[in-house]
């Protein structure tokens, strides 16, 4: 119990970079940490507005009967996505398994150290979820029923623990077999990723058609969450005061975990042990020019590291792997759309907004100069000039996105038949915004670079810059939007051509700016 | 002669306040090999990575081959190999990978980059690992591999920080046996070392450092008198 407990210990002590933040003697790197913390809350806070404001509109429709079945299924695919996300650095990581090898620690402490991190993780999520759904349930049936919410958010995250072990198990065996393994194992979560996503946003479509429709929305789709995930059935009966379902909930949560946890407990150490022998492969490249000698590089790099790819690269192949699995997720999706003037209106005017909707979250070249890490040194005595170096960067971060950007954008008019002049504005401008953004987060990066870190999780998940470029998304879409709603409606497609040519301008004039800088690991 | 490094009132300070180097001038010439000697935090590592451009200074200067490491840092970086004394290299490349990126970077042609690959690997026995991911090798390969990488653009100056920690025996004499090779036809090596032996033997000049501070620099011979050069360094650790 002492061993698990400073496992624990060990894996939450610096969550949120906390730890950095009370003993670093750097006050810039204070001030740095803790504005990123406040981004953190910051976005805690967003997911939290939203959990309240459907919680909300779900007790003033008169539907709080709803509320514990949506709020399970909305917590259950938190926790499957995250579990699948976060197994792979914690649980599949041999890096982290060796520098706990030589310790006095039996194997299965760290599994089960590991997948209570998970759970914690899972339950902190789910927990900005439950409790506007607990208290909203509690202002219109009661709150008698609070205590068995508090039971519903611990068992809630279980089986979908369970469930995202096996698939992060199964696709990290998967990726074993493959050089370009952790290229696999992205290409294998995407449709995963995307799947669920359409899954839970397509449901409240209902094909009664019309506008009609939008009335049943919220009916339809605590319908569809019960039947699609019957755990959620058995929590609002729960709730209701069944306890057979309070027992069937609670078994089978509880049975999937330790199924899970017991198969990890047999498998884990010999499978990472494995996948640390498998590392040793390559072969030659052929001679490139200094620029795609870097691009190279970088492509090495973002496929050589889980953490990077998934979280700055993966967002924006979403929209296209969404789009192509539409038809098979809900076939009649876009004609059920066309049939509702009063969305497809709007809809059509934003359509090229929406388009950059994912390309908006992928940053890569925000940490792209930080990702040198300890190697930076290679980088600052390269006989390449600044341009090259940051152009390679940026080209990278740009090429990698813009594919996914143009090719998401395209599916969607395709889907969506806006006309040719709205279909072209849906590719140009989420292209124009990754060209923009790929820039944009080289200067954040240039600006917050940190080469000292000891984990890529540090720069990957916790930098300011990641975060800073996320945002970066965000706001450059709300601006876009603002102007795609002060003008004519008629207007809308010529509008986001001319913002795509802003976009494109302005990425080439900063990265002109940039090129003059210089690079040093230390300044 | 023109010097290929001359350092020039080099100064730097990490907080503003304590000086870490201060004032240090120094001029390499060709075929010198010069060792930099100093105890730990004596500003050693500090003057490698300015002139390596790694690090960025304000007071004082450094030329390589005529040309100002801060007015034109590009010029001196096609003429310097910079070994760290931790080679913290790309770990998802593999050794090959790794050296074909350098080549591209100093724009070797396929035959020559294939040529002197194999010569300074087989040198450094190091020729059936290239293979390998750098993730997999140890700190001895890890620094074999840096500086393969640093000999093959044939540089005019080595800028090497602990270049012998963590090589095996044979590779030692190998590396000096290269380092000679360079310096007799013009290139010039900056290093430095802890291990005094090493620069005794090796070295035809050598500087020492205190606290930012250059207390003697010269050719080996000089700076040691008659004892040797660890009985030197201990007697100005203490006077100086």
């Amino acid at each position: 119990m002492r061993e698990l407990r400073l496992l624990l210990y060990l894996q939450r002590v610096n969550a949120l970079r906390r730890n950095e933040i009370r003993h670093t003697r750097d006050s810039r790197q204070r001030r740095r940490l803790i504005w990123m913390l406040v981004l953190y809350i910051v976005l805690a806070l967003t997911g939290l507005a939203y959990a309240v404001g459907i919680s909300w509109g779900v007790y003033a429709a008169g539907l709080a009967a709803l509320l514990p079945g949506m709020a399970v299924t909305m917590s259950a695919a938190a926790a499957l996505m995250v579990t699948v996300i976060r197994a792979q650095g914690l649980l599949f990581d041999a890096q982290g398994w060796e520098r706990l090898a030589a310790l006095p620690i039996r194997h299965s402490t760290v599994v089960w150290a590991r997948l209570l991190d998970l759970y914690l993780t899972a339950l902190g999520m789910s927990v900005l979820i439950m409790l506007p759904a607990a208290v909203f349930y509690a202002l219109a049936q009661g709150a008698a029923a609070l205590p068995l919410w508090l039971l519903l958010w611990l068992l809630a995250p279980l089986l979908p623990l369970g469930l995202g072990l096996g698939i992060a198990a199964l696709l990290a065996v998967a990726a074993r077999r493959f050089r370009q393994r952790h290229l696999l194992v992205a290409l294998l979560a995407l449709p995963l990723t995307g799947w669920l996503m359409l899954a839970l946003y397509t449901s409240p479509l209902s094909a009664a058609g019309g506008d009609a429709a939008m009335l049943d929305m919220m009916r339809s789709a605590g319908g569809a969450m019960s039947t699609a995930y019957p755990p959620a059935n058995w929590a609002a009966l729960a709730v209701q005061g069944s306890p057979g379902h309070l027992l069937l909930l609670t078994c089978v949560s509880l049975g999937a975990a330790a199924l899970a946890a017991a198969i990890l407990l047999r498998w884990t150490p010999g499978h990472t042990g494995r996948q640390a022998a498998a590392q040793a492969h390559g072969h030659a490249g052929r001679p490139l020019p200094p620029l795609w000698a870097l691009v190279r590089k970088e492509w090495r790099r973002m496929l050589a590291s889980p953490l990077y790819l998934m979280n700055t690269g993966m967002a924006v192949w979403l929209a296209p792997v969404m789009l192509l699995l539409l038809p098979l997720v809900k076939p009649d999706a876009a004609a059920l759309l066309r049939d509702m003037p009063r969305v497809m209106a709007p809809l059509i005017r934003f359509l090229p907004l929406i388009a950059c909707f994912f390309a908006g979250m992928s940053v890569p070249s925000a940490i792209s100069l930080s990702m040198e890490g300890k190697s930076a040194w290679l980088m600052c005595t390269a006989p390449v000039s600044a341009g090259t170096l940051l152009g390679s960067k940026a080209l990278f971060s740009f090429l990698f996105c813009l594919m996914p950007a143009a090719l998401g954008g395209g599916l969607l008019a395709w889907h969506m038949q806006p006309g040719w002049a709205a279909a072209l504005a849906c590719v140009l401008l989420p292209v124009a915004l990754c060209a923009l953004l790929s820039v944009w987060g080289l200067a954040l990066d240039l600006r917050f670079a940190r080469y000292d870190w000891e984990s890529e999780q540090q720069i990957v998940k916790s930098s300011a810059q990641t975060g800073l470029g996320l945002l970066s998304g965000f706001v450059l879409m709300a601006l876009m939007g603002l102007v795609l709603w002060l003008m004519p409606a008629q207007w809308a497609a010529q509008t986001a051509w001319a913002l795509a040519l802003l976009l494109a301008l302005a990425a080439a004039w900063l990265m002109r700016r940039l090129s003059r800088r210089r690079v040093y690991q230390v300044q | 002669m023109q010097p290929i490094l001359d350092i020039r009132g080099f100064s730097k300070s990490y907080d503003g306040k304590a000086m870490a180097v201060d004032g240090l001038r120094l001029a390499i010439q060709p075929g010198d090999i010069y060792g930099f000697i100093g105890k730990n935090g004596a500003g050693k590592t500090t003057t490698l990575r300015a002139a390596a451009g790694i690090l960025r200074f304000d007071t004082g200067d450094m030329l390589v081959d005529g040309v100002s490491v801060k007015a034109d840092p590009l010029q001196c970086k096609r003429k310097i190999a910079y070994i760290p004394d931790n080679p913290d290299l790309y770990e998802f490349l593999t050794g090959r990978q790794y050296l074909d990126f350098v080549a591209d970077l100093f724009d070797i042609s396929r035959e020559e980059r294939h040529q002197r690959i194999a010569h300074y690997a087989q040198a450094l026995d190091l020729t059936d690992r290239l293979g390998d991911l750098i993730s997999s090798y140890s700190h001895g390969m890890k620094q074999k591999l840096a500086m393969i990488g640093g000999f093959i653009h044939r540089p005019l100056l080595f800028l090497m920080d602990e270049p012998f920690v963590g090589l095996d025996p044979e590779a030692v004499v190998r590396v000096r046996q290269i380092i000679r090779d360079f310096c007799a036809q013009g290139s010039a090596v900056f290093f430095s070392t802890h291990v005094l032996e090493v620069a005794q033997k090796l070295c035809n000049k050598v500087a020492v450092i205190k606290e930012g501070r250059l207390i003697a620099a010269g050719p080996t011979d000089q700076v040691r008198g008659q004892g040797s050069l660890e009985e030197y360094f201990l007697e100005a650790m203490r006077d100086a």
